[in-house]
């Protein structure tokens, strides 16, 4: 059997602050109560039918998370942006050379 | 008799008397306002009409009442989270207070089209989430047929109001069975149509790939009939599709003898009340006798399905709502110092318990190091729930089962618990996680509890649908209990 992600007060800090929602007093606390079974339940879901749904579905949830920290798949920095207004308008604005701007350069065409 | 209890007794009126609009859009205002009066009040609106038009009003512009539409002249209440221009649109959130839309949803326009008058907009868990209508910011409504209980969610004020007999029928949004779970504790038909039927321009977003817009009705026929006039390609919704609208008078409730019902075993386990496993067999007894094939069939996924939209629903939620941070949408924060704290207080402020608990769970989900665990095995799992039904519905005409595990239960009873509260849903997510057609109908009650009996059937076959529910309707014969002191 395999451990099964936790859920607890930290997890509730992180995603509130990837989603700028400020939390009040206790609510750390509660959420991560209330939402750790939710979590555990989907978490315990047997794997079934790897043929048919693929090797995540055969995978138990901590190979899985395990493998998103090592993922395939590309991910945004996953942090908060930083605070806009600490910055000067100019660090945002486009660069320019001969009156034009300049394209920035894609992730893509770092591959 | 009550001219706003069916299409049929509004048309009635309206045929027989020079001043009949007049007369019903009266009759409708009175009885909402008396749902907002008293010790506990029903609450069923959030906004309604200042006034009924007076004899010879003008119809509200792009209705054609006059010229005589299918919905000519019916008073129809619009779910709160469905955009009006004439009305605020609140999604029953502190964060839209006072937010009015500078256009309406295409289903509005559509029923206005066909002549509807809107009466007002209904009560709903904030943002449609929730199973009770008690996550409000502006107070629950209650259930027309025991006051001291809920009457489901999250279109619980569409409900509440259809059930009370302030309107013969009401627009609802479903993403996972909020049509269908509170018509069947109010003891009224809920339709929830195919994925793509009915066009969600201008329904406030939850969760994109499991939100529809459903009816709610007293009758199959009038749910048939208001859903005739809602459905049908928009270009301004990429995922509406160019199908005919199912028609009305294609519904028949004649035939039972021959068609196979599929009844799966899982929706009758140990969760289910026994009351409402009484009406259940009770109502196959009937079924059974009028020649229909009842035939057992497997859901096994049925409790991942469960499972599944609470990682998938929070998910897109989590993304749908981020535009609500007081600059782009919504009540901004007074006092702030910077725009961090702008967007942190303004959500904080502006969102309640239900919809923070849903973003915090939507975000981690979608969080780098959880998102296949989480997000992309739900996304997989989804497809074995639909895969499952599509299987069972290539045997039978129809899966019939319990719309709810239990009747109404008494306001605040699971609010300390909220997976307590998401497994009302758990007989009705699948559908929706399919995408197929849905319909729950009044099939009895518990010691004047109503309940309901769902039929699912495959994609685009409203039609179908229809009809058996409404040969479910005719065989059991149920008479909703009336809305205690409403009338």
């Amino acid at each position: 059997m395999s451990r099964r992600p936790g859920f607890d007060p930290e997890d509730v800090r992180r995603a509130s602050e990837l989603a700028s929602l400020s939390l009040g007093p206790g609510e750390l606390e509660r959420f991560a109560l209330e939402l750790a079974p939710l979590l555990e339940r989907f978490a315990g879901i047997e794997p079934k039918e790897p043929a048919s749904t693929g090797r995540a579905a055969a995978d138990g949830p901590d190979e899985l998370v395990a493998r998103g920290r090592e993922s395939r798949l590309r991910f945004r920095p996953d942090r908060p942006d930083p605070d806009l207004l600490r910055r000067s308008p100019s660090e945002g604005a486009p660069a320019w050379r001969a009156s034009h701007f300049v394209v920035p350069r894609l992730p893509a065409h770092d591959r | 008799m009550n001219p706003l209890s069916s299409l049929a007794a509004c048309q009635k009126l309206l045929s027989s008397r020079a001043d009949g609009f007049a007369e019903l859009a009266s009759e409708a205002l009175a009885r909402a306002v008396a749902l907002e009066r008293g010790e506990q009040p029903i609450h069923a609106f959030l906004s309604l009409r200042d006034t009924a038009p007076c004899v010879g009003p003008e119809p509200s512009p792009g209705a054609s009442w006059r010229a005589g539409g299918c919905l000519a002249g019916v008073p129809i209440a619009v779910k709160d989270n469905i955009c009006t221009t004439d009305f605020p649109t609140t999604c029953g959130s502190r964060m839209l207070q006072g937010y009015v839309s500078p256009y309406s949803a295409t289903a509005v326009r559509r029923l206005e089209a066909a002549g509807a008058w809107i009466l007002g907009k209904t009560n709903l868990d904030e943002f449609g989430m929730g199973s009770s209508t008690e996550h409000s910011a502006y107070g629950p409504t209650r259930n027309p047929a025991d006051r001291s209980r809920v009457p489901g969610g999250s279109s619980g004020g569409s409900a509440a109001a259809v059930a009370a007999g302030a309107v013969p029928a009401a627009l609802g949004s479903s993403t996972g069975g909020s049509v269908r779970q509170p018509a069947a504790l109010c003891g009224i038909v809920g339709l929830k149509p195919t994925y793509g039927r009915v066009s969600r321009y201008g329904l406030v977003a939850f969760a994109s790939s499991l939100d529809h817009i459903g009816v709610l009705a007293r009758s199959v026929r009038d749910a048939a009939t208001v859903l005739e006039a809602i459905a049908g390609f928009d270009r301004r919704d990429a995922t509406s599709q160019r199908r005919d609208p199912p028609r009305a008078d294609r519904v028949s409730a004649a035939e039972l003898a021959g068609r196979s019902i599929g009844i799966p075993g899982e929706y009758f386990g140990d969760e289910l009340d026994d009351g409402v496993r009484a009406v259940m067999e009770r109502t196959l007894g009937l079924l059974s006798r009028c020649g229909a094939r009842i035939t057992p069939v497997s859901l096994p996924s049925t409790e991942l399905a469960l499972a599944c939209y609470y990682v998938i629903a929070p998910a897109e939620a989590s993304s749908n709502l981020a535009r609500y941070d007081g600059v782009r949408f919504g009540r901004r924060a007074p006092g702030v110092a910077t725009l961090r704290e702008l967007y942190g207080r303004s959500r904080g402020e502006g969102f309640g318990d239900e919809v923070k608990r849903r973003i915090v769970l939507g975000t981690h989900v979608l969080s780098a190091p959880r998102y296949e665990a989480f997000y992309v095995r739900a996304l997989q799992l989804r497809r074995r729930v639909g895969d499952d039904i599509r299987r069972v519905l290539g045997e039978v005409d129809a899966i019939f089962a319990p719309t709810t595990p239990s009747p109404a239960f008494p306001l605040g009873s699971r609010c300390a618990a909220p997976t307590d509260m998401y497994r009302a849903d758990l007989y009705t997510v699948a559908a929706n996680l399919a995408g197929i057609p849905a319909l729950s109908v009044p099939i009895g009650d518990v010691d004047g509890l109503p309940v309901g009996g769902q039929l699912m059937c495959g994609a685009w076959e409203e039609e179908k649908m229809c009809s058996i529910g409404a040969a479910i309707e005719r065989l059991v014969g149920y008479d909703p209990p009336r809305a205690r002191g409403v009338g």
